[in-house]
C-alpha cells in the first residue's frame, strides 16, 4: 500500500479542483431542502392551482393526493430523489476512476516511483465513499431539520427511518465499489456507464420476476426505502442489507485484483 | 557475466527479454547492458518495442515470454517498484493532473516516492529552474504546451536523484526550439545521472549520446559506442572527384581494368568505390592515382553514418 496518504491527499483535492464535491454536495443539499418543502406545500399549491368547476367525482380523485402531507412525505420526496438521481450522479461522477487514468496514462508516473496499484484504488475508493457519507449525512440532517419544523409534533425519528437511511447508504457505497471494479476492468467511461446500466436492469429484472426474492435484493434498500421506513419490521430486510455490504466488499477487493493486472 | 567470480553489473543489464501481444511477437530475445555514465540511445523504428522494453524495465509490463532484467544488480520484478527507486522515468507522452500546478505535482511525486517534504521543496526549486519552468509555478498545469509537459516531465523524472533516467521519445514530438532544449538538458544532467532514451532521430542520438544499441525484429542487432559502431563499418569505401571529366573517364578505364574487385557506383560528380578489404583497398587506390600520375580534387574515406546503418537494418 505505497503511496496510499499522498495518494489519498490527491484524490480529495482532485474532487474539489475538479468541483466534483461542489456539483455533490449542491445537488444533495438541494434534495434535502426540496423534499420537505415539496411535501408540506405542494398540495396547497396544487389547490390553488385547481379550476373551480370540478365535478364531484373528479374531487375525489384528487382528495386522495391531496390528503393532510406528513413528515413521511417529506421523507418520501427525499428517498426518491435520492434514490433516483442521487444514485445515478454518483455512479457517472465516478465512473472515470480508474479508466481514465489507466486510459490517459496520468498513473504511470506515479506507477513508477512506487505507487502501489492496490493503493491507488483503495484510496479512490476511500475519497469517494468519504464525499458520499458526509454529504449523505448533510442531506439528510437538512431535511430532518426541514421536516420537524414543517410537521411539528409528528414521530419521524423512527428506528426504521434509520434503518431506511442505513440502506440507501450501503447501496450508494455499492454501488461506488462496484463501478470502481467496472472502471478497473473496462476501457472507458461509456462502457462502465453501460454495465452500471446493465447491473441495475439486472437486479431489476430479478425482483420482478420473483417479488418474493425483493427481501435479498441489494436494489430493494433503495427503491423500497420509504416502504422500509413505513414498515413495522424492518429486520425483514436484513437479508438486502447483509447480502449488499458483501457484494460491496467483493466489489472492492475485485477492484483491486483487476487493476493490477491490467496493462497500462 | 560472470568474471573470477565477481558479478559486474551494468547500471540496467536486460537478458533474453521476450514479450508478444497476443499472436505479434514484440521482443524476441532482447539483450542490452547500460553502462554507468553513459548518455544510452535505443534506436529503433516505430512499433519496434522500444516501449514495451522500457515499461518492462518499470515493473509496470509483465514480460509473456520471460526475460531478466537488473537495474542497480536489483531483479525487476512485475508488480514489484523496489527497483525503481533507482529510476527516474520520462514517459513519451507524459500526461498530468491538469488541475494541478507543477510544484504541487512535483509534491506529490516526492510524497509517493517517500521523500523529505523539505527536500522536495528545495529540489523542485532547483530543478523547475533548469528545466526552465521556474516562472510557472501559479499557473495549473491544464495551460501547459506539449514542451512544457515534457519538460515537467523530465524535473519530475529527476526529483529523487535517480541513478539512471529513462525517457521514452522524449523529442519526437517537439519543435526544433523544444528539441534542443530538451537535448540540452539531458547533455545538463549526464553528469548526475545515466540516461537511457528511445527515439527515431538518428540526429539527436549522433549529438548527444555516447552509446547506442539497435532494436530491430525484437533483437538488438548492434550495439556499443558511436565510435565503435563507425570503426567497426568504417573504411569500406572511398569517395573521389576529378575536376573534368576526361580525368574521370580515364580514372574511370584504369579501375575496371587494374581493380577489377572494386565495385563502382557514380554518384553525381562523385564516385564511390567500395573495397572488400577495407583499407588495404584504399592504399591500392592510392597506388593507382600515382601510377597514372593522377591528382583527385577529392578523396574521402566514406564513414557511415547512423542514418545508412539503420536503413541497412530494416531494409
Amino acid at each position: 500500500m505505497n503511496g496510499f496518504a499522498p495518494f489519498l491527499k490527491k484524490e480529495f483535492t482532485e474532487s474539489k479542483r475538479t468541483y466534483r464535491a461542489a456539483i455533490m454536495l449542491i445537488v444533495m443539499l438541494f434534495f434535502g431542502i426540496i423534499g420537505p418543502l415539496a411535501a408540506k406545500f405542494l398540495p396547497q399549491m396544487l389547490e390553488m392551482l385547481m379550476p373551480d368547476n370540478i365535478s364531484a367525482e373528479d374531487m375525489g380523485v384528487l382528495n386522495l393526493f391531496m390528503r393532510d402531507p406528513s413528515a413521511l412525505d417529506a421523507w418520501a420526496q427525499y428517498f426518491n430523489n435520492m434514490s433516483q438521481i442521487g444514485i445515478m450522479m454518483i455512479a457517472i461522477m465516478f465512473s472515470g476512476a480508474l479508466a481514465s487514468e489507466a486510459g490517459k496514462g496520468t498513473l504511470i508516473p506515479l506507477l513508477a516511483r512506487g505507487l502501489s496499484r492496490p493503493a491507488a484504488v483503495v484510496a479512490k475508493f476511500v475519497c469517494q465513499a468519504s464525499l458520499w457519507t458526509l454529504f449523505y449525512a448533510a442531506a439528510a440532517a437538512v431535511t430532518w431539520g426541514l421536516t420537524s419544523a414543517l410537521f411539528p409534533a409528528q414521530g419521524y425519528l423512527t428506528p426504521q427511518l434509520f434503518f431506511s437511511h442505513f440502506g440507501l447508504w450501503l447501496f450508494g457505497i455499492f454501488v461506488l465499489a462496484l463501478t470502481l471494479f467496472m472502471s478497473a476492468i473496462l476501457k472507458n467511461v461509456i462502457m462502465v456507464l453501460l454495465s452500471m446500466v446493465g447491473s441495475w436492469f439486472v437486479m431489476a429484472v430479478v425482483t420482478s420476476v420473483y417479488p418474493s426474492s425483493a427481501r435479498y435484493n441489494p436494489l430493494t434498500l433503495s427503491t423500497s426505502a420509504t416502504n422500509i421506513a413505513a414498515t413495522n419490521q424492518p429486520g425483514f430486510y436484513l437479508p438486502a442489507v447483509l447480502i449488499t455490504a458483501a457484494l460491496a466488499a467483493a466489489s472492492l477487493l475485485a477492484a483491486v485484483f483487476a487493476f493490477k493486472k491490467r496493462a497500462l | 557475466m560472470t568474471q573470477k567470480g565477481v558479478i559486474l553489473l551494468g547500471i540496467l543489464t536486460i537478458d533474453d527479454l521476450t514479450h508478444s501481444f497476443g499472436k505479434k511477437k514484440v521482443l524476441q530475445g532482447l539483450s542490452l547492458d547500460v553502462p554507468e555514465r553513459s548518455v544510452f540511445g535505443f534506436l529503433g523504428q516505430n512499433g519496434a518495442g522500444k516501449t514495451t522494453t522500457m515499461k518492462a524495465v518499470l515493473g509496470l509490463l509483465k514480460p509473456s515470454g520471460g526475460g531478466a532484467i537488473s537495474v542497480c544488480g536489483e531483479a525487476v520484478r512485475y508488480g514489484e517498484v523496489t527497483a525503481n527507486r533507482h529510476i527516474g522515468y520520462l514517459p513519451d507522452v507524459p500526461e498530468f493532473y491538469g488541475y494541478m500546478r507543477p510544484q504541487e505535482y512535483m509534491a506529490l511525486c516526492g510524497a509517493v516516492s517517500g521523500m523529505d517534504a523539505n527536500r522536495v521543496k528545495s529540489r523542485t526549486e532547483e530543478l523547475l529552474a533548469l528545466v526552465g519552468l521556474a516562472g510557472t509555478t501559479n499557473e495549473r498545469i491544464r495551460g501547459f504546451s506539449r514542451g512544457m509537459r515534457q519538460r515537467l516531465g523530465i524535473a519530475q523524472a529527476l526529483l529523487n536523484e535517480p541513478r539512471l533516467l529513462i525517457c521514452d521519445e522524449p523529442t519526437s514530438a517537439l519543435d526544433p526550439a523544444g528539441r534542443k532544449e530538451m537535448l540540452d538538458t539531458m547533455l545538463a544532467v549526464r553528469s548526475q545521472t545515466t540516461v537511457l532514451f528511445s527515439t527515431h532521430i538518428l540526429a539527436d542520438v549522433e549529438r548527444v549520446c555516447d552509446r547506442v544499441a539497435m532494436l530491430h525484429g525484437g533483437k538488438t542487432v548492434f550495439s556499443g559506442t558511436l565510435n565503435e559502431i563507425r570503426s567497426r563499418r568504417a573504411a569500406d569505401g572511398y569517395s573521389v572527384a576529378f575536376t573534368n571529366d576526361g580525368e574521370r573517364d580515364y580514372f574511370l578505364n584504369a579501375v575496371a581494368t587494374q581493380l577489377p574487385d572494386v565495385r563502382v557506383t557514380v554518384d553525381g560528380g562523385a564516385i564511390v568505390l567500395n573495397f572488400t578489404d577495407g583499407r588495404a583497398g584504399g592504399a591500392r587506390l592510392i597506388a593507382l592515382f600515382a601510377r597514372l600520375n593522377l591528382v583527385p580534387s577529392l578523396f574521402e574515406e566514406c564513414v557511415p553514418t547512423l542514418e545508412t546503418m539503420f536503413m541497412e537494418v530494416i531494409g
